[in-house]
């Protein structure tokens, strides 16, 4: 039930009824815009990371998680994740860096280089439609993906 | 006599977020429990107004853990309003393809990932060494069967409808579109497999009782009510079939209720300290007439179930735990008993060529409201819709499972909390016990969102007029501050 390998598995994650949380699925649609078919590039888009996505990291070259955070002192972040020493687990909320743990755990090798990209929200309550912050922040966040996307890209040629 | 209030937050390893709260009077004893739950305001008002064939994609949105039972609920409450009385065969089966996918995909991750631990390594063993990883440690086999359900169920829920969220599979009147024999042939491949891990998992249920059968038998033990589905022949019933009520003794209250007549059957009761409410069986009022849902109460109430293994393992289930069973910690047995039956129904249903009919959709004269009803993992699920002259809709009830079991979480952890409670000192241990017994039912607090940093959690103690006596936040980094 392995998936077939890709250069880049990117997990967009979110709920587009909950407010900013919707930035995850804004993100896959703009990436689905962006990218064609053959770019070896593998798009999920999920409500939240679970554990069988290790199967969507298998044999991939490198993977890229993309959430809404709350943090107003930070509007977009990208960061290096590696695999966590302590697992958090419930079936709502499975950090990445507890998918990674539990990647190397199950499969018994090194997960591929991974990348954490969030973009802050404000409102997370069940209604439609960005806030004004989490739209700015959108935008910057997908100049950010091609940017990074075009580094991992020459990085593996 | 004056009460304390000992507040726990959150509680880790639940669907989303919850805080308890213990109330203990002068002596020590606790006289009450609530597991608050602040998630599930505004579903209905989310829905009011839309248009009405939008409901069965809208509402998948409600809930992050089970889309595909709201999808499917709504789906029936829909076929009502466009005067649909019976699918195509061919529907109804895609229909039921998806559900069992759903539920199967739902006990394993529940099973496999958050109640394995704790049956595992035992309830008293410190939080550290009660996690998954544990599991994949020193039972790796194990934690890769619960994976590879989980996926399978999965993937059989994105052949149906295209995309692993948000996708388009029940439509008014029927089904979008079939499968393929290209789709159908990997599950046929895998679904053997599937099954032997299932039946594995109930032998492993029933042996991890049986290690250590008094504490399971006895711990947060409550008796009540219960409801749910069953079919004519008063079968195991998962997707459609009428209501079945049952005392505490195993008595049928109510038989074949037909389930666009729950208004008749259960009323809600609110209480100003939760945003949820607290359903009871009208015939036996507030006070008696709380009751349970979910897999314990499935497999207590129905006469047998239509596959055989899933039906080998009921029976010994009833023949060692009683009939009715009561015990919480029981459902974790009864959850693995329904995933074989959505195993074996699954492996069933592939071999059906209907799956690949365009025969999937049938028309009927509109209605102005419809209710649906199904049997989602957690429990029964109700959807309730009604329309106006230009098809929006202007009443929603939904009654989703975790509502039904509320009273019940809180009488289990009054019970648990009396049982492990010394005097107004919350200790680690309790705090796991707590855990283990809302665990138990598989609670969805339905927050629905995960975004970094959104959940931090909380310890507090209060006194009953609020004054705040002690407060500890656990950070979603690990770290704890007071």
């Amino acid at each position: 039930m392995a998936t077939s390998p890709a250069d880049i598995a990117i997990f967009c994650f979110g709920n587009a009824a909950r407010g900013d949380d919707a930035l995850g699925e804004h993100m896959h649609a703009f990436l689905q815009s962006q990218l064609p078919d053959s770019h070896g590039i593998r798009l999920i888009c999920d409500f939240q990371l679970e554990p069988e996505h290790i199967f969507d990291l298998q044999g991939a070259r490198a993977g890229i998680f993309i959430d809404a955070h709350e943090d107003a002192d930070s509007d977009v972040q990208w960061t290096e994740v590696k695999a966590g020493t302590t697992l958090t687990i419930s079936s709502h909320h499975l950090p990445a860096e507890s998918l990674l743990y539990l990647y190397e755990e199950t499969f018994g090798e090194p997960a591929p280089p991974c990348y954490l990209l969030t973009a802050a929200g404000e409102n997370f309550e069940l209604e439609e439609g960005l806030s004004a912050t989490a739209q700015r922040n959108l935008r910057v966040a997908q100049e950010l993906i091609l940017e990074k996307l075009a580094q991992l890209e020459l990085a593996g040629n | 006599m004056s009460e304390t209030r000992v507040v726990i937050d959150p509680v880790s390893r639940v669907e989303g977020h919850g805080k308890v709260t213990l109330l203990v009077n002068d002596a020590g004893i606790v006289t009450q429990a609530r597991l608050h739950i602040v998630e599930f305001r505004g579903f209905e008002k989310f829905i009011q107004g839309r248009p009405y064939w939008e409901l069965p994609m809208v509402v998948q949105r409600l809930c992050g853990i089970c889309p595909v039972s709201h999808h499917l609920v709504a789906a029936k409450a829909i076929d009502q309003i466009v005067g649909v009385t019976a699918l195509s065969a061919p529907a109804l089966k895609l229909r039921r393809l998806m559900h069992f996918a759903q539920v199967l995909q739902s006990h394993a991750l529940h099973f496999f990932h958050l109640a394995s631990p704790d049956l595992l390594f035992g309830f008293q063993s410190p939080v550290e060494q009660r996690n998954i990883v544990a599991v994949i440690k020193q039972q790796p086999q194990i934690a890769i069967k619960g994976v590879k359900i989980r996926k399978f169920g999965q993937q059989i829920l994105e052949a149906i409808s295209g995309k692993r969220i948000h996708g388009m599979a029940a439509i008014p009147g029927g089904m979008n579109a079939p499968l393929t024999p290209e789709k159908i042939q990997p599950f046929k491949q895998d679904v053997q497999q599937i099954i032997d891990w299932c039946e594995e998992t109930v032998k492993l249920s029933r042996q991890l009782t049986d290690q250590n059968r008094d504490f399971h038998l006895q711990f947060g033990l409550i008796e009540s009510p219960f409801m749910g589905l069953v079919g004519k022949n008063g079968e195991l019933e998962l997707y459609d079939g009428n209501l079945r009520v049952i005392d505490a003794r195993g008595n049928i209250l109510q038989d074949q209720f037909p389930c666009d007549q729950y208004p008749q059957l259960i009323q809600e009761q609110v209480k100003s300290w939760s945003y949820m409410k607290f359903p009871f069986l009208t015939q036996l009022g507030s006070e008696q007439g709380w009751y349970r849902v979910g897999p314990l109460a499935r497999i207590n109430l129905c006469d047998f179930i239509p596959t055989p293994r899933a039906e080998q393992a009921r029976q010994q289930f009833r023949q060692y735990a009683g009939a009715p069973a009561h015990s919480p910690l029981l459902f974790h047995w009864a959850r693995m008993i329904e995933a074989l039956h959505c195993a074996e129904a699954i492996a069933d249903l592939l071999a059906d060529p209907d799956l690949l009919s365009t025969d999937l959709q049938r028309s009927g004269i509109k209605q102005k409201e419809g209710i649906g009803v199904i049997e989602a993992p957690r429990g029964t699920l109700f959807h309730h819709y009604q329309i106006d002259a230009e098809d929006r809709v202007t009443m929603a009830n939904l009654i989703v499972s975790t509502t039904s079991n509320n009273q019940a979480m809180n009488d289990t952890i009054r019970k648990v909390a009396q049982q492990h409670l010394d005097g107004q000192t919350l200790t680690p241990e309790l705090l796991n016990l707590v855990e283990v017994a809302i665990r138990a039912y598989d609670p969805c607090l339905s927050c629905a969102t995960h975004a970094v940093g959104k959940m931090p959690l909380q310890l507090l103690l209060q006194t009953e007029s609020g004054n705040s006596l002690d407060q500890l936040t656990r950070h979603t980094d690990g770290h704890i501050s007071r």
